[in-house]
């Protein structure tokens, strides 16, 4: 039989390594939790492991498939089996615990020092770990991968807002408003103890969002829409743009969807594919230009998300750089690093002339950071 | 080790006997807060039943409930203490004209008689135990976050002018969030996490039943299965808890003992307050009946 501490402790690792944020107070409140409770029920120690482990809800998806990894074995027994299964782990617990305090360890370090495999690692070995949703690059995440990073992409969304928020707040100056302090301090016989400012809205960009929506970056473009949007009251407006090699407004679809069916509604009822089927940025800029050219106005910033990768059709940055000239900012937000621009179709060393900023997003991290400097 | 098994029993009589039905993870939760003597930091969607869960706990420990709720912009003077500068301006006019020491003057007008304690001081310097409820924090700012630090820690406050005011009694404190913005890490690692979510058919059935007198059991288990699917949908407000109390109480009112379809429909409005839900539900329940 494993000892628990050991247990625990790996359990926390891999918890780690898949991108959850726990502090080193944590760790102390879930040893101590588990010392409080009884141990007989199932329930009893998953919560006791979730509430002092645990801060957000957008984790808890992760969290679940963690524990069913290291504790399975906790469940699908007849309880009898079960009770006496996590007596025994508690009683390894508490040995270990009384050890430490007086070898003077942190719970941390010697649960790791002494690596004790028992019958459960076995179990963690057969299955890969669970990578950190959110450093996971788009390119090579599998099906199951993406799912994972729908699940903390709420958790994403609010991190950038909460950033945008903040800057807002920095660049406004307040002045102050003379009438309303004035009025104010009528009521405390003409001290003004409450200061009154106007507070001044910046103006607000139009964003445009163009995004490829073909097979190479689809994830990374629905990713991109949904954060895009999940901005939308930042903005004076949003509108987005689905392409392949051909442009279509898809503003309305996304307002009607969420991040479940984004994929179909897009792909079903947008009109994306044009004479070939095949990724044209050329075609698609000048469907663009020709169809939705009068959005484009000094007030806006257009927002590119894909990678450049033409399928050898000419590139045509000429009409990039007249979407630049009519508009205040363009960027580029790439799901490649720089090295491979300059492999194979890739069109992003003439592109790039004509933005203002190209962004390497390789992840949703990568994203949100882009995004967070607009 | 044992006694935590009955109390965790008990915990759960206790709050179903103040209006609250929760599951055994969740008493767990309550249970280890009141252990520790950590917050509890309470999210999950609107109408859940967050709030409800600490009024139901000050029921049944029989300890005052105070209650701060949150907004866009409250601050120290909302929150924690004001002094309550009207009165300090009226004694400093009151003894002008007699002749004091300016110090003295001062000292007076900075003391207990002219602080005006807002929720939180009141929950600290409380007498006996209470129990703190910080309603909706995810709408405060990140200062107002970065105050209340100090006081879930270590359960004291440092006001300038008194010096630092400790607890007189450790006051159970539930936060509760609806996840609008990030709340920081400072915050959260402070605290015990609880998410709740909408409850199994099971249980709703179980809170429909506790809730409204007279219901029968058949009826809740229907509704409770109807509310499930109904809340499978994509819509703009999904139901509460307490609509769907108010949606039971509606149809018991009506004097029904089994849900009938016609009585579900026209009752939808106590559910649904955007028309394109209640389009929706109606479309769903008429299709129900259909199959």
């Amino acid at each position: 039989m494993p000892a628990l501490a050991e247990n625990i402790t790996a359990f926390i690792n891999d918890l780690r390594q898949a991108g959850i944020p726990i502090a080193a107070s944590q760790l102390d409140d879930c040893f101590r939790a588990l010392l409080v409770i009884n141990w007989s029920a199932e329930p009893v120690f998953k919560s006791a492991l979730s509430s002092t482990l645990m801060k957000d809800a957008a984790w808890l998806p992760v969290f679940d498939e963690i524990y069913y990894r290291h504790f399975h074995y906790l469940s699908g027994q007849n309880r009898a089996a079960q009770n006496k299964q996590l007596q025994v782990l508690h009683s390894g617990l508490q040995n270990r615990l009384s050890g430490m305090g007086e070898q003077g360890g942190s719970v941390m370090e010697s649960g790791q020092s002494s690596g004790n495999p028992g019958a459960c690692q076995v179990r963690r070995d057969q299955a890969p770990r669970v990578k950190n949703p959110i450093t996971q690059d788009f390119y090579e995440a599998t099906w199951q991968e993406i799912q994972r990073m729908e699940a903390v992409f709420p958790l994403l969304a609010r991190r950038l807002a909460t950033r945008m928020v903040k800057k807002r707040r920095r660049n406004q100056n307040a002045e102050l408003d003379f009438r309303r302090t004035m009025r104010a301090s009528l009521s405390s016989g003409g001290v003004p103890l409450n200061l009154f400012v106007n507070k001044q809205e910046r103006e607000k960009p139009v964003i445009v969002a163009l995004c490829d929506v073909s097979d190479s970056c689809l994830h990374y473009s629905f990713f991109s829409l949904a954060l895009v949007h999940s901005l939308e009251r930042f903005f004076r407006q949003v509108r987005s743009f689905a392409f392949i090699d051909q442009t279509d407004e898809v503003t309305k679809l996304l307002k009607h969807a969420n991040l479940n069916n984004l994929r179909s509604q897009v792909l079903l009822n947008a009109d994306t594919v044009g004479d070939t089927g095949y990724t044209d940025y050329g075609a698609t800029w000048a469907s663009f230009l020709t169809k939705y050219g009068d959005c484009l106005t000094p007030r806006t910033t257009v927002l590119i998300f894909g990678d450049g990768r033409t399928n050898w059709f000419p590139p045509h940055s000429d009409l990039l750089k007249e979407i630049r000239r009519r508009v205040r900012k363009v960027y580029w937000m790439v799901p490649e690093t720089e090295e491979d621009w300059q492999k194979g179709d890739s069109s992003m060393d003439s592109y790039k002339k004509h933005c203002d900023r190209v962004f390497e997003c390789l992840n949703l991290d990568g994203l949100t950071r882009a995004l967070s400097q607009l | 080790m044992n006694d935590m098994r009955s109390e965790l029993s008990q915990l759960q009589q206790g709050l179903e006997q103040s209006g609250y039905i929760c599951d055994t993870a969740t008493a767990t939760v309550l249970y280890l807060a009141a252990a520790l003597g950590k917050p509890v930091l309470v999210e999950g969607p609107a109408g859940v039943g967050k709030t409800a869960i600490a009024q139901a706990y000050a029921g049944f420990k029989t300890r005052p409930l105070i209650r701060l709720q949150c907004y866009e912009g409250i601050d120290e003077a909302k929150a924690l203490y004001e002094w309550n500068y009207k009165k300090q301006l009226l004694h400093i006019q009151a003894v002008a004209g007699r002749d004091l020491e300016v110090t003295e003057v001062e000292r007076e007008v900075f003391s207990d008689e002219f602080l005006l304690p807002r929720p939180l001081l009141q929950a600290i310097t409380s007498p006996e135990p209470c129990v703190l409820l910080i309603d909706e924090i995810d709408k405060v700012d990140m200062e107002f976050e970065a105050l209340l630090l100090e006081l879930l820690s270590e359960y004291q406050v440092s006001i300038p002018e008194l010096g630092t005011i400790r607890a007189r009694s450790i006051p159970m404190v539930f936060i509760t969030s609806n996840a609008s913005r990030e709340l920081s890490e400072a915050l959260k690692r402070r605290c015990l996490y609880l998410f709740l979510d909408f409850p199994l058919p099971e249980l709703e059935s179980r809170i429909l039943q506790l809730k409204i007198p007279g219901i029968h059991s058949e009826m809740a288990a229907g509704l409770a299965a109807s509310l499930q699917s109904l809340r499978e949908l994509d819509l703009k407000k999904t139901p509460s808890i307490a609509e769907a109390i108010d949606w039971g109480l509606a149809l018991t009112l009506l004097g029904l003992d089994t849900l009938e379809t016609e009585a579900m429909l026209s009752t939808l409005n106590v559910l649904f307050k955007y028309r394109e839900d209640l389009d929706q539900a109606r479309a769903l329940i008429t299709k129900q009946k259909g199959d």
